[in-house]
């Protein structure tokens, strides 16, 4: 199974062990991530906040890379996802649009590139069953609730790959790596996004809400998908000391690999006592 | 009285308000209309009513964060966010903003991947800070990101810069 990857910013930077475990990860079930050359960012917040038509063809070029390498494209960061969609979309229903696109790359834009979540191409493609086949050490003192955030299945015309207001992919994929997911009714709502800098105040209100949410579960993580949302989570927790971690930390540490460490020394609040826990439990 | 700003976003982000029925849905599932001095579905009628200047003061085209939640839920499918987008566009055309911290955050933004291709986190920041005057906030933080790789010195550079700078030109 091949793909094109777009890792977006972040998981070269904010994100780093989002990045790193995603490579292990996929590597270890069998997906091949080919790095789209070249890639731009897709604009993030600021890019559809100050100029919709500078997202699009920002994405545009992005589709356009990963079309000459005649692969469907997986995503990890729900925002890139979003804006890749979007511009995907948008192209596919403006000619406009695509002229100015085509003009500028030189390229031909075919609408054929079909861009997937990360969570949705290991969900789909590799499948709760097979991952509890390859399930080494099954996590069973992790108490944890998935978080989605906003962006993974929003809006809903627009075929997502998991119900928009009670996803469930993730919480299959943390029950298959043998963790006690616990329920609760925040699995969708917003993280804060952009205003983590100019806005802190009011991340850091929403942020609070989701720990004591998730603490109020039973659970003594949080799992997350994307870049953007694990960053808030941990930045703005106002020294709650909440553990926030990416599913494909939690997979690599199901799946036994060992490199896992490496990854959970890059958060800023500490996972140790977690962990710990995990082997007696 | 501005005539014509009704017609004007309409023209602008082809989406109808008038297909609104003030159900509230929007702003009931809005994680941050309790911030917004206007609600979305208050936004809604003040494009019916023409309010132009209200609408482009006010802080809730700055502060939608483009959750999506809205437009998910709407039973009209209004698409807010993009109305959003469409609003933001006009205000900053005209040099308008409640939230001026905002509006900078996100042109610093833009002035990195039009530099680089990518964003540089760290230049961003520390232009930020310059900018909107906030020097001192977030210091252990961003130290904390730095000792452990997350923030790096130099920036990661797209090779295709001219197609870019195209790109940048081509909409402006
Ligand atoms: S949910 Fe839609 S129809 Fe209802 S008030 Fe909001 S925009 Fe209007
Ligand atoms: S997209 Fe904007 S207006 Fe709609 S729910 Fe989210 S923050 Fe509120």
């Amino acid at each position: 199974m091949k793909f094109s990857y777009y890792p977006g910013c972040s998981l070269h930077s904010t994100g780093k062990e989002y990045g790193e475990s995603t490579q292990a990860v996929c590597q270890a079930l069998g997906i091949e991530l080919v790095e789209i050359p070249d890639w731009n960012c897709c604009g993030a917040s600021a890019g559809h906040s100050l100029n919709h038509d500078l997202a699009v063809q920002l994405s545009g070029r992005n589709l356009l890379l990963a079309q000459k390498q005649g692969l469907d494209i997986a995503v990890p960061c729900s925002a890139c996802y979003h804006n890749l969609r979007q511009a995907d979309e948008e192209l596919k229903a403006s000619t406009d649009k695509r002229r100015e696109l085509e003009q500028v790359t030189e390229m031909q834009f075919t609408g054929r590139v079909q861009t997937r979540h990360l969570l949705d191409v290991i969900y789909h493609e590799v499948g709760v069953d097979n991952i509890r086949k390859l399930v080494k050490k099954p996590l069973q003192g992790l108490k944890a609730v998935a978080y989605y955030g906003c962006l993974i299945t929003r809006p809903s015309h627009k075929d997502g790959f998991d119900s928009v207001e009670q996803p469930q992919s993730m919480d299959n994929l943390l029950d298959a790596c043998g963790c006690k997911v616990m329920k609760w009714s925040y699995k969708t709502d917003c993280c804060g996004a952009g205003l983590s800098l100019p806005q802190d105040k009011i991340v850091v209100e929403l942020v609070t809400k989701l720990i004591n949410m998730a603490r109020q579960s039973g659970a003594e993580c949080i799992i997350t998908a994307c870049p953007m949302c694990q960053a808030n989570l941990e930045m703005r927790q106002d020294g709650a000391n909440f553990p926030v971690l990416y599913f494909t930390e939690v997979l690599g540490m199901a799946l036994g690999m060992k490199d896992t460490q490496g990854w959970l020394n890059k958060h800023l609040v500490s996972t140790n006592e977690l962990v710990g826990k995990m082997k007696i439990g | 009285m501005n005539k014509g700003f009704a017609l004007q976003v309409t023209e602008k982000s082809h989406e109808n308000v008038n297909k609104c029925l003030q159900c509230l849905k929007c702003t009931s599932g809005c994680p941050i209309a309790s911030w917004m001095d206007y609600k979305p579905n208050q936004i809604n009628r003040m494009i019916q009513m023409e309010g132009k200047t209200k609408v482009l003061n006010s802080s809730t085209i700055w502060l939608c964060v483009g959750c999506q939640t809205c437009v998910t839920r709407c039973p009209m499918k209004i698409d807010i966010p993009h109305l959003m987008d469409t609003l933001r566009e006009i205000a900053v055309a005209e040099n308008i903003s409640k939230e001026p911290n905002i509006t900078i955050f996100h042109q610093l933004f833009l002035n990195s991947v039009k530099k680089w291709g990518r964003v540089h986190e760290l230049e961003l920041i520390g232009l930020y800070k310059l900018k909107s005057g906030q020097l001192f906030a977030d210091m252990q933080l961003g130290q904390q990101m730095f000792m452990k790789g997350k923030l790096k010195l130099l920036p990661e550079i797209v090779k295709d810069k001219k197609g870019i700078k195209e790109i940048f030109k081509k909409v402006k």
